[in-house]
């Protein structure tokens, strides 16, 4: 029995199915028949899954030659540099998220291509040309053109409320 | 009717009309090209304008609009694995490999090509169909189209990069995340964990995008290179894709004809033509080892089909009344507002007809437009492959959360698109095949429906219908065919390697 890293997410993948099924039986069946008759499939199917990844077998493994949509980002060359970078990309998108909830959508885009760039090594004049493409962007199609509500900010609560008076 | 066919195209083609239609081209491609900018929100913010032009011209923009932005938004799909639209998602597969290989150039012009090749052939089904469509349509019912549906489904064993297995649980995660939300049927609220946002479910917009778009960007950004994993795209490229259209006639004329037949059936929604195009170019052709790797049959067969159902769509929405998406909805709109009366009546009526012809005629120039104006585009587009992660990652991170953001218009979809953007990146670090995912999730409310609308009017009557049987045997073909051949190749006795 050989359990690998990745099984876990086969695991997690028979739990959220099988979750889904036990939910769903508490509905009536007009509104359930689907996920049951289908999740309980998919339950077997992905259980059949680990097993046959679990079990020990003779092994066949040829690494892809060439780069495909499935390529495991872990092959990489330099696979503690790679893991590094996802978390550190990981950072960017949650802080990315947090900076949306502070200071909005239409300002926090044009910060982050901004100080994304930047923090890489790209010139300032390059950073400002990008994050200017955006926020032209933005303002242009979303504000202006479709009129787009955004989201309330906290600074935006605490500050425009204060001067604009909305 | 030739009489009428020829008034149309003399009237698209006067100066006027023929310059709100290369507008409207431009507009289209321009917002396929940009995601979250194209397709029905960028008509329904156009529609006002269009409706107080004069009907013909009116017309020529709006399927300049409506009808192009499938080849705009291949750019995406190929150079950034960021599915511009519905139409584009499985490009990405075979697009974005070929990108990375340097053979973006190639992966375009073949991709404009069969899309202008596509787009023609739809019009001109479109134009020879419309006599004949209405006893075929009609044949169609509900128990038809859940067997068409689940024929979908069964081509996701050809998807699945030799795990059938994954693939299959793969799907069925993609029609569970489907049904979260308000069901129509009862009532019940499916999955919501008590979140008003969760009511109205998970958008198609931020599945596309979470399962390809920021996996990849991640990818991108943690090897901290460029797409291209060449150092340069080489001279050729572009006449080579535009071999490679004709090289491969057949898969264009047959993805054409599946995108066409996918546009025709009302409901079956125009987002599946380019899977079942290249569900059904992996199973028909030969030597598909490469699909998913950068083999450029795999972008021919759902470029041909993506314009091709457009073609296909205003079949129904002309001929019947009946619009097959968003889109159509909102051209047939349009068209009232024109004094135009779509269904039976219009094609019957020869004050009407020429109408039609003029709108087949602006759909077939439409393609050429679109293409001629993207081909001029790739030598520039094609450089975004050699440009630093640190230029394309937060331009298209930033981009990505806009277009999500568009899904509802809610902070919440941006945490949504986070949350399935890990669920993504697992899928492709664990080696689980993620189109599936896609394809279980634009097909799984449609089995749900169509099912339910079976077993509700025909009991289960339904089972022996002719077309049911038929798309049954369909159905067994397509799952039994790959073992057939497998069993085959494992009959062929293995030639020694110094023999060769």
């Amino acid at each position: 029995m050989r359990f690998k890293p990745s099984d876990l997410f086969t695991v997690f993948i028979i739990l959220v199915l099988a979750a889904a099924v036990a939910v769903a039986s508490q509905w009536e069946l007009r509104a359930s028949i689907i996920i049951l008759f289908l999740g309980s499939f998919g339950v077997v199917l992905a259980t059949a899954q680990l097993a046959i990844d679990c079990l020990p077998r003779k092994r066949v493994t040829a690494a892809p030659s060439r780069p495909t949509m499935e390529l495991p980002i872990f092959e990489d060359k330099n696979p503690k540099e790679t893991l590094r970078g996802t978390f550190e990309i990981w950072g960017w998108l949650v802080g990315m998220l947090v900076l949306i909830r502070i200071i909005g959508l239409d300002l926090a885009l044009p910060v982050f291509v901004l100080s994304y760039a930047r923090f890489y090594g790209a010139s300032w004049r390059l950073c400002a040309i990008l994050a200017l493409m955006i926020a032209a962007f933005i303002f242009g199609i979303y504000d202006q053109i479709m009129h787009v509500y955004w989201p309330e900010s906290v600074l935006g609560d605490l500050f425009l409320d204060e001067f604009f008076d909305r | 009717m030739f009489e009428a066919a020829l008034q149309g195209f003399v009237a698209i083609t006067a100066p006027v009309p023929l310059g709100f239609l290369v507008l409207g081209v431009c507009l289209g491609v321009w917002g396929g090209a940009l995601p979250g900018v194209g397709g029905p929100a960028q008509l329904a913010v156009l529609l006002p304008f269009a409706m107080l032009m004069e009907p013909i011209n009116g017309i020529a923009f709006l399927i300049g609009v409506t009808t192009v932005g499938n080849t705009g938004n291949t750019f995406t799909s190929v150079l950034m694995a960021v599915p511009g639209g519905s139409g584009s998602q499985a490009t990405v597969l075979d697009g974005y490999p070929m990108a990375q290989k340097g053979e973006a150039r190639r992966a375009l012009s073949a991709a404009f090509m069969v899309s202008m090749i596509g787009g023609i052939i739809g019009a001109l089904m479109l134009f020879g169909s419309l006599p004949i469509m209405r006893p075929l349509v009609r044949s169609f019912g509900s128990p038809e189209l859940f067997m068409f549906t689940i024929w979908g489904l069964s081509m996701i064993g050809t998807m699945s990069s030799g795990a059938p297995l994954k693939g299959l649980s793969a799907a069925i995660l993609g029609v569970i995340l489907s049904t979260v939300g308000q069901d129509v049927k009862s009532g019940v609220m499916r999955f919501d964990f008590d979140e008003p946002y969760l009511w109205e479910g998970v958008s198609i917009v931020l599945i596309s995008l979470s399962i390809f778009a920021i996996p990849e960007m991640i990818a991108l950004a943690a090897r901290k290179g460029r797409v291209a994993e060449v150092s340069d795209l080489g001279e050729g490229g572009i006449l080579e894709g535009i071999k490679d259209a004709f090289r491969h006639k057949w898969l264009v004329l047959r993805s054409a004809a599946v995108g066409t037949w996918v546009g025709v059936l009302p409901g079956l929604g125009s987002d599946v033509a380019d899977w079942f195009a290249y569900a059904s170019a992996k199973q028909t052709e030969k030597n598909t080892e490469n699909f998913g790797k950068g083999d450029v049959r795999g972008v021919i067969a759902p470029e041909s089909s993506n314009n091709a159902k457009e073609g296909g769509a205003l079949i129904t929405t002309l001929a019947f009344g009946i619009p097959g998406s968003t889109s159509m909805a909102l051209l047939l709109i349009a068209f009232m507002s024109f004094g135009l009366n779509p269904g039976p009546d219009m094609i019957s009526d020869p004050a009407q007809l020429y109408f039609v012809y003029a709108i087949i005629a602006a759909l077939a120039l439409s393609q050429i437009l679109a293409s001629g104006i993207c081909w001029a585009m790739i030598k520039p587009a094609a450089r975004i492959c050699f440009f630093p992660f640190y230029v394309l990652v937060p331009v298209i991170v930033a981009l990505t959360f806009l277009s999500a953001f568009s899904a509802h218009f809610s902070i919440l979809d941006i945490v949504a698109l986070l949350g399935l953007s890990l669920f993504g990146y697992f899928l492709k670090v664990a080696r689980w095949p993620r189109a599936p995912v896609v394809l279980g999730f634009v097909l799984g409310p449609k089995v749900e429906l169509y099912l339910w609308l079976s077993v509700a009017r025909y009991d289960m009557g339904w089972i022996w219908r002719p077309g049911v049987l038929a798309l049954g045997a369909l159905i067994a073909f397509t799952l039994l065919w790959p073992m057939w051949k497998a069993y085959r190749a494992a009959q062929v006795p293995k030639v020694p390697e110094a023999a060769e």
